[in-house]
Formats: structure tokens, C-alpha cells, sequence
């Protein structure tokens, strides 16, 4: 067991390599760099841009240097000093940039993952074991719902509810009056009150699918033959339902634990932009569309690293739940 | 000569006006009562000590306002500072009047020119300081001066208002408030250049705090910028002083002094989610009453990632003022719908651009037939008239506008009928006619071939986030189609189309907007009318010869555009304001001759809504980035009831 994970550790290195490269040469590969964007909102504004300055820019910059020059620059900094580069936009290290809005993301995604679990599993299982019910074909109904609903959608509603009926300060996580106050009960109150918006609807589809998928994996094992011979042997129903079908049922949702991790950083980027969410996401998509690359760069390594490290994680989760995988 | 002094009395009555010094004595000035306690506690000198000897008296525009309250404003994305421009930021030695008339004192107490308008004399306000209570001298300006515009290592700006002929200009500091500015050539636009949004940077160059990111003023910069996160002292220096680009003027920049009316506790970029700029204690106005302002305490803006997060918190009531991002014709019904909910209600921003749409061919394109075809002037007009504007403008612009092509608007003194109405009328077999005698031959389709027998296809390419272009191209297409003209729209991402079209010269057509409508704003941006800088799109090389004769891209541009560009450097040189109107007029003919560009309806006026408890903002006024809206009506005297 031990070796296994030593040696995935040990590919995940080239692995991330060839992540880090591939993904800064796909933010390289749009044409124009941080300069054409900035250039571009510059002469939105009204100003002319000399083209000499251009020039002068590209060199501050070290835009001239070819891709592997940058490349190798940016790598080094990270291997030798773990620094990540400045962002060009914000004018700051990267790393604080990022660091400063981890806190949020993980708030927010690790409410929203447990809203997900604890709403989609008695859904899920409820709606496999009494399939073609009534409570069956309303929990169906609404699932297909929250699958087909863009988020963003969804959150534009909620968001007009709130502001229409409820008269709440909308966007953000914080009423304006609260923003600069310390932490304090009434702050605490206010955030909650922010806080039930992006959670069902970061949920919403996350939820519809899970409980579309349990069911459907679960409908598939009810009928095998080791369900019927535990149910003969007299097992109690909530045991023999919970102890072997659901278990394999999970499954699936263990191999994509190594989808989670990233998800939780970067997946409802739209939303968190609707919802004017001080998350991750947001920052990562402006770092996109200004190609400020070392921005982008850090951000899409780091959500490279993660991806590998969940899949680490599911494959040791499966092992555990599944005795049936083996190591090789 | 300029006489400014003589013009500040002239200038408009309808809006805040700046006074000549008042009689107010310096005992009987007053200030807010956050200062009166840091006063008492010592933290503070008294405020007839912060102020300068000669404050710049400020007559509010309704009413003396009372002190308090923070003016609740909202950022868009991360890529919009220059905006700050538009709120705090706008000081420069002369500011623009309220009306946009001319230019008037600010932080310079005079502001002289010789007769030929080669030496400006300008003095500095005795005993003003910057918002750390440093004084506020020339030796800042020779700062600037000596690191920023004519340092070599650094030099990351143009500043091309004080250079003529290719040539900075030379300072001389005449005592430690009053220096002069020494041209090679006449340079009579300089006070205009001086005061647009964010040209002037000799205000906002604080020696005392940058000389520690500078090698010859502090041996051990290169240390300082290690500390800092940067590479060497150039970077670290650019970086802080942020002149290179507005962004970076603003962004962590809440350590770096000003001299502006509220100053950055919390800057753009040291918080992604708020910024917080609170009253400059050293602020050197004064209504008429002698109360230091500004009269409100705070300045907060909310960063927010989308314009529809923006619109419902300006639906609530969250905002105070806004006329940019929402400020869209089909938010106005909806604004409009919530104005009792949200207390707020609508102000009138006059439009200052010359058009729509512009239609912008390349007449330097890099196919030889195609581009003699473009600069053939009958094939532009024929185009032209093959456009039903009227059409355009009930489908597109919800019937507001009048057809007209990128001019000057009608009650500007410059206003040209022949730059304004030419070929706008709508007449699809005179166009027809036209093109016959030009490219008479057509292919089995009936579209029509070019001089090598090519189909003659137009790619307009056009920056897809520009929505309203698409709508407009929707209809315009088959417009051309209808006299022979295989029109084709391409969308793409805006750094492409900046890479494509901007910086390149193989695209065929393209259209954007901005531009100038009347007075001095066309002087100083007056892209559609004769090709000075890269924004004149339809002649990338000819405006590269303006600006650069020895550029390897740049092309000798024919006689008349020659003419026209001499002219506006002889535009450049003259100072009295009815010269240039009279040189203008003749570049503007020129235009209307040359007929670069084509466009489809001047654009009708803008809003933006301003919360009822806010007194003192005028409710018409320009909307533009030179005239950085609102800021030349002097926030510093709005205040909240």
C-alpha cells in the first residue's frame, strides 16, 4: 500500500510538468499578451497609445522574450523561491492574490459540497428504492430542473427574489454597512444571510445529478441476486439496502472526488461573477481575458496539482470502500 | 497671451465655479469635525496652517453643503482605474470648465504664456502640501521633470503635450514656486493638453516619497525594490509611481501622497473587494464661506465582477452616482422603473462623440487593388448612400438620433453641414450608379468583381463585445448586398481584433466609435478628421508618419491629407482660442473633402442616476474620458443631506 502511493506520488512530478507547460502555453497561445488588453481598454478611455511605447512596454514587460525564455523564468522563480510571479494586472505577488481569496472559495465550496451530500444521498436512495412513486417523480422533476437551469440563471432569479421580496443587499457576502466591520454576531448574521444564495445555487446542479446518478446505480444493484439472498436471510431492510448496494453504489462518487478539489477553486466561476462572489473563480476568469499570464499561469497549475492530488485521494477512498480493486 | 484669470470669470454660471481669491480671512477658515479632533489631539496643525496661503475658493454649485456622509461608488472588473480619474483623481495644474468652454486655475495660482506661446510661466500656490503635509513645491515638479519625462532608464511615458518637433521641452525653476516651461516650437494647445483627465502628471509626482525608489537619489534602490518584490530599482520605480499606465497609478497606492481631495486608505488591488479613499486633510479649496473641503468624508467603492450585480444594488439604492458600465439604453427603462425605490433619479450626460458607428476602410491595406479601391473617394460615398439610416436607427438605436456621418454637432461653432449631411441620403440606384463607373463588372451572382476579376468581398472584422455593432451589422449587411457588395461581418475577441486591426494591415474594413463632436475635444482627439494617432484606424501608416517619420511602416500620406496634418501641427502652435477655431474649421473641410470615414447617426445623449440626497451635482453635463465626467463639476462640493 505504501509503495503505491509512493510511486503515484512520485509520477505525479513529470506529470505536473508537462501540466505546467502545456497550460502556459495555452494561455500564450491567444494572440496578443497583457499588453494588447491593456492597450485596449487604454484607448477605450479615450487615449492614444504611441506605438513606441508599445515597444518600450514589451521590454519592461519581457514580453520579447521567446516562450521558452518566459517559461523557464517563471518555473525557476517557483522551484527556487516559490514565487509565482506578479500579476500584471493587480500589480502583486501572485501567490497573496490567490491566498487572500482562499479563504471564501473554501467557505463557500465545502458548504455547497455538504448541501449536495446531505440533500442528494436520502434523495438519491429514497428515490431508487420507492422508484415510480409520487415522492419519486417530484424529487425527478425537480432534479431535471436543476440539470437543465444554467446557474447562472439561477442565481440572477435568486438574486432578484432576494432584492424584490426580501429587500436584502444583494452580491457579495456582506451588506455594504457590514464590509469594514469586525467579525462580530450581527456580521455573522448578515453573512449567513448571503450565504444560502450561492450555496443552492452552486449546489442546485451538483445536487440533480448526484441524485440522478445514485438512483440509477442503485436501481441496478437492487435487483442483483445478493440483495434477494440477504433480504431471505432476513436481514432488516434499512441494512440490507444501506450496507451493500449503496456502498457500491457510491462508487462513482469516490472516482470523482478527483474532479472535487478543482471544482471547489475554480468550477462556478459564472456564478461567483453574478453572484459578485469574492471566491477564486472570478480573479482566474479577469486573469484569462487580460492575459495576465502569470495570474492565469499559477492559477491553472495550481488547479492542475489539485485535480492530481484528488485523484490520488478517490483512488485510495475506492480502494478502502471497494475491496474488490486491487494494486497494480 | 492666455488670460486665465480673466476666463475663470467667463466661464459658465450654470455649474460650481472656481473664484478668485476671496477675502476670507485665515483665521475664519473651518473644517470637518474628524479634523477639529485630530486637531485638538495634536495629530494635525490647525487648518489655517494645512491650507495654502492663496486656497482656491470654489463657489458651490446650489448650495453650501454641510460636512460628512461617504459617497458610495462601484468598480467594474479589475481593469477600469482610469475611471478614478473621473471621481478623485482629476488635479491637474489647470482644469477644464465646468461647461468644457476652455480651462481654468487648479493647483497652478497663474498660468502665462509669451506671445508666440513658447514660454509658459506657472506658479504654484504658496504653503499647499500634499496630503502627508509635505509642501508641495517645484522641487517636485524638476523631480518629475528629471526621472520620469527625460530619463532614459525609466522613461515609460510620451507625455507628447510637452514636447514639440520630436523635442521635450525644458524646465526652469524660477524660485520654489514658479517654473517655466520652455518650448522649442510654439505650442499654444498646451493649457487644453494640460488639463485633459490624466495628462498632467507634475501634480502628481511627489519627490519626497518616490526618491527612495530612485538609484540617484537613494544609492540603495536596488535593495528598497529587492525588499519590495521587484526586479531591480527601474521596475520598482516604474511601478510605484505608476506612470506607465493608469492602472498602475492607482492600484496599492495608498502610501503614495496626492494632492487630490480624498486619498486611498484602502487602494484598488490592496483589497479585491472594496477600496476606501477618506478626506485629505491638506486639501487646498475652499467653498466661499472658507470651509475647507471636500464636504463629504469618504469615498467607498464597492468592487463588483459583473454590471448586472451593478444594476441591482443601483436598483437598491446602494450606489450614489453611476454613469458608467449600467448607464446602457436598455437599462433605462429599468433604472427607470426602480427610481423610487432605489431614491435616486437621472442626470443628462450630452454626448461628445462624433458618431454611432463609424465605417472605417483601409486605406492603407496591404492588397494593392483593394486598397486603391478604398481610397478612391466615390467608392466611399456610394457606400454611404446605400444606407437606409433612418432604418438603422428606429431597428437599432430605438429611434433615437438623426442621420448624420461622424461630425461635429450642430450648435458647435465648427459645425460643417457638408461634414454632417454628405451623402447621407438614402439612395440605393445613385450608388448603384456610382460603383458602375468604378467596378462595373459583376459575377454570376451578381456581386461585383474588382479590377483583377476577384469577387469583391468587404470583411467587416468587429470586436464581438461590441453588441451594439452586431445588431447594427445585422441590417447593414444587406444593405450592401443590395448594390453589389459581398459584405461579410467577422466577430472576434477584442485582443484579436486589436492585433488584426489596430496593429495590422491586412484587414479590410472594420468600424468603431469615439471620437470628437464639437469644440475642444475634436481639437485635442480629432481622429476622424484627420489621421494624428492610432486611433485613426483607416490609415495606420499614414498616422504613423505623423507621428513617427522614420517608422519602417509609416507611408507618406497624398497632398491633401499632408495638408490637413500640417495644419493641426500649425493648430498646435497657435494659443488664441479664435485662431484655432479657425484652423480647425479648415481641417474639418478637409475632412469633409477627404471623406475618410462614413457613420450612421449622432449618438443621442446619455444618463446617469444620482441618488436624491446628493446636493451640488449638476444635471447636464458632457460625457467623456478628457472631460473625465463628473469630476471638472468638482465632487469635492457635493455633499449629502
Amino acid at each position: 500500500m505504501l509503495g503505491y502511493i509512493f510511486k503515484r506520488v512520485l509520477y505525479m512530478i513529470p506529470t505536473l510538468f508537462g501540466m505546467s507547460l502545456i497550460s502556459f502555453l495555452i494561455i500564450q497561445l491567444p494572440p496578443g499578451d497583457y499588453l494588447t488588453s491593456m492597450i485596449a481598454t487604454m484607448s477605450d478611455s479615450g487615449q492614444a497609445v504611441d506605438p513606441a511605447e508599445i515597444e518600450r512596454l514589451k521590454e519592461i514587460y519581457g514580453f520579447d522574450d521567446p516562450f521558452y525564455i518566459q517559461y523557464l523564468k517563471w518555473i525557476w522563480g517557483i522551484l527556487s523561491r516559490g514565487d509565482f510571479g506578479r500579476s500584471f494586472e493587480w500589480n502583486q505577488p501572485v501567490a497573496d492574490l490567490i491566498w487572500a481569496r482562499m479563504g471564501s472559495t473554501l467557505v463557500i465550496s465545502l458548504l455547497s459540497l455538504l448541501f449536495v451530500w446531505v440533500v442528494a444521498l436520502p434523495i438519491g436512495i429514497y428515490s431508487a428504492v420507492r422508484r415510480h412513486t409520487v415522492g419519486d417523480h417530484i424529487f425527478t422533476f425537480f432534479g431535471f430542473i436543476g440539470l437543465a437551469v444554467p446557474n447562472f440563471i439561477l442565481a440572477l432569479i435568486l438574486m432578484y427574489v432576494a432584492y424584490k421580496y426580501l429587500g436584502q443587499s444583494v452580491g457579495g457576502l456582506n451588506s455594504p454597512e457590514f464590509a469594514e466591520a469586525p467579525w462580530s454576531l450581527a456580521k455573522v448574521g448578515d453573512f449567513l444571510a448571503h450565504l444560502w444564495i450561492p450555496i443552492i445555487i452552486i449546489g442546485a446542479s451538483g445536487t440533480a445529478a448526484l441524485i440522478r446518478i445514485l438512483r440509477a446505480n442503485l436501481t441496478d444493484e437492487l435487483h442483483k441476486p445478493y440483495v434477494i439472498t440477504a433480504r431471505a436471510k432476513g436481514l432488516p431492510e434499512y441494512k440490507v439496502i444501506l450496507k451493500y448496494p449503496v456502498r457500491i453504489a457510491l462508487n462513482p462518487f469516490v472516482s470523482a472526488i478527483g474532479w472535487v478539489l478543482p471544482h471547489l477553486v475554480s468550477g462556478v466561476t459564472i456564478t461567483a461573477i453574478v453572484l459578485n462572489l469574492p471566491t477564486a473563480g472570478p480573479l482566474l476568469f479577469r486573469a484569462l481575458v487580460s492575459q495576465d499570464m502569470y495570474l492565469a499561469g499559477s492559477f491553472i497549475l495550481l488547479l492542475s496539482a489539485l485535480t492530481l492530488v484528488g485523484m490520488l485521494l478517490s483512488d485510495l477512498l475506492l480502494a478502502l470502500l471497494d475491496p474488490r480493486i486491487r494494486f497494480n | 497671451m492666455i488670460k486665465l484669470k480673466r476666463r475663470t470669470f467667463l466661464a459658465g454660471s450654470s455649474a460650481a465655479l472656481i473664484l478668485p481669491a476671496l477675502p476670507v480671512a485665515a483665521a475664519t477658515y473651518k473644517e470637518a469635525d474628524i479634523l477639529k479632533d485630530k486637531v485638538s489631539s495634536g495629530a494635525l496643525p490647525s487648518v489655517g496652517d494645512r491650507l495654502p496661503e492663496t486656497p482656491l475658493v470654489v463657489k458651490p454649485f446650489e448650495s453650501i453643503g454641510k460636512y460628512g456622509g461617504d459617497w458610495r461608488m462601484a468598480l467594474v472588473g479589475g481593469g477600469s482605474l482610469s475611471m478614478l480619474f473621473r471621481y478623485q483623481a482629476y488635479e491637474p495644474l489647470l482644469r477644464y470648465t465646468p461647461d468644457w468652454s476652455g480651462v481654468t486655475l487648479n493647483v497652478a495660482e497663474a498660468f502665462e504664456a509669451n506671445a508666440d506661446a513658447t514660454v509658459y510661466t506657472i506658479r504654484l500656490r504658496k504653503g499647499m502640501r500634499w496630503s502627508d503635509g509635505h509642501p508641495y513645491t517645484t522641487a517636485d515638479v524638476k523631480f518629475w521633470y528629471d526621472t520620469v519625462l527625460t530619463d532614459k532608464r525609466v522613461a515609460v511615458t510620451s507625455q507628447g503635450h510637452w514636447k514639440t518637433a520630436g523635442k521635450p521641452a525644458k524646465l526652469e525653476v524660477v524660485d520654489e514656486q514658479t517654473f517655466k516651461v520652455i518650448f522649442e516650437a510654439p505650442n499654444g494647445m498646451f493649457p487644453l493638453q494640460v488639463a485633459w483627465a490624466n495628462n498632467d502628471h507634475t501634480t502628481r509626482c511627489p519627490k519626497h516619497y518616490l526618491e527612495q525608489f530612485h538609484i540617484d537619489y537613494n544609492p540603495k534602490a536596488d535593495e528598497l525594490a529587492k525588499q519590495h518584490g521587484f526586479e531591480s530599482w527601474i521596475a520598482a520605480f516604474q511601478s510605484v509611481s505608476g506612470f506607465q499606465n493608469d492602472n498602475a497609478f492607482f492600484l496599492n497606492s495608498s502610501k503614495k501622497p496626492c494632492l487630490n481631495a480624498w486619498m486611498f486608505t484602502i487602494a484598488p488591488g490592496e483589497n479585491t473587494e472594496r477600496a476606501v479613499a477618506e478626506r485629505n486633510p491638506y486639501y487646498w479649496k475652499v467653498d466661499t464661506e472658507g470651509n475647507q473641503l471636500p464636504y463629504m468624508d469618504r469615498i467607498v467603492y464597492q468592487m463588483v465582477a459583473d454590471p448586472q450585480v451593478l444594476l441591482l444594488k443601483a436598483m437598491q439604492g446602494e450606489i450614489d452616482y453611476m454613469d458608467q458600465y449600467i448607464a446602457t439604453p436598455n437599462n433605462k427603462s429599468v433604472l427607470y422603473d426602480a427610481r423610487q425605490q432605489g431614491d435616486y433619479d437621472f442626470c443628462t450626460l450630452t454626448s461628445t462623440e462624433a458618431n454611432v458607428m463609424n465605417f472605417i476602410f483601409n486605406l492603407n491595406h496591404n492588397d494593392e487593388t483593394k486598397r486603391t479601391l478604398f481610397r478612391n473617394r466615390n467608392f466611399r460615398a456610394a457606400l454611404s448612400m446605400a444606407l437606409d439610416r433612418q432604418a438603422l436607427i428606429d431597428a437599432v438605436l430605438v429611434g433615437q438620433g438623426a442621420p448624420a456621418q461622424p461630425s461635429i454637432k450642430e450648435n458647435d461653432p465648427l459645425y460643417s453641414e457638408q461634414l454632417a449631411k454628405q451623402f447621407t441620403e438614402y439612395d440605393v440606384e445613385k450608388a448603384n450608379a456610382m460603383l458602375d463607373e468604378i467596378i462595373p463588372k459583376r459575377d454570376d451572382q451578381n456581386f461585383r468583381l474588382d479590377e483583377k476579376g476577384r469577387r469583391l468581398t468587404i470583411i467587416f472584422e468587429i470586436d464581438q463585445a461590441r453588441a451594439i455593432f452586431l445588431d447594427l451589422f445585422q441590417l447593414v449587411i444587406p444593405m450592401f448586398q443590395a448594390v453589389g457588395i459581398d459584405a461579410q461581418m467577422r466577430t472576434m475577441d477584442r485582443s484579436l481584433w486589436e492585433t488584426r486591426v489596430r496593429q495590422g494591415r491586412d484587414f479590410d474594413a472594420t468600424a468603431h466609435q469615439f471620437g470628437a463632436n464639437g469644440g475642444i475635444a475634436a481639437m485635442l482627439d480629432p481622429r476622424y478628421y484627420v489621421p494624428t494617432d492610432s486611433n485613426a484606424m483607416y490609415a495606420p501608416a499614414w498616422q504613423l508618419w505623423y507621428l513617427d517619420r522614420n517608422n519602417a511602416s509609416a507611408e507618406e500620406p497624398p497632398p491633401e491629407t499632408k495638408r490637413q496634418l500640417e495644419l493641426y501641427d500649425k493648430l498646435k502652435a497657435t494659443s488664441d482660442p479664435a485662431g484655432q477655431q479657425a484652423i480647425m474649421k479648415q481641417i474639418l473641410q478637409g475632412a469633409a473633402d477627404n471623406f475618410y470615414v462614413f457613420g450612421i447617426s449622432q449618438p443621442p445623449d446619455g444618463y446617469g442616476i444620482v441618488k436624491n440626497n446628493m446636493k451640488n451635482i449638476t444635471r447636464t453635463m458632457p460625457s467623456s474620458f478628457g472631460w473625465p465626467t463628473p469630476a471638472p463639476t468638482m465632487p469635492e462640493q457635493f455633499y449629502k443631506v
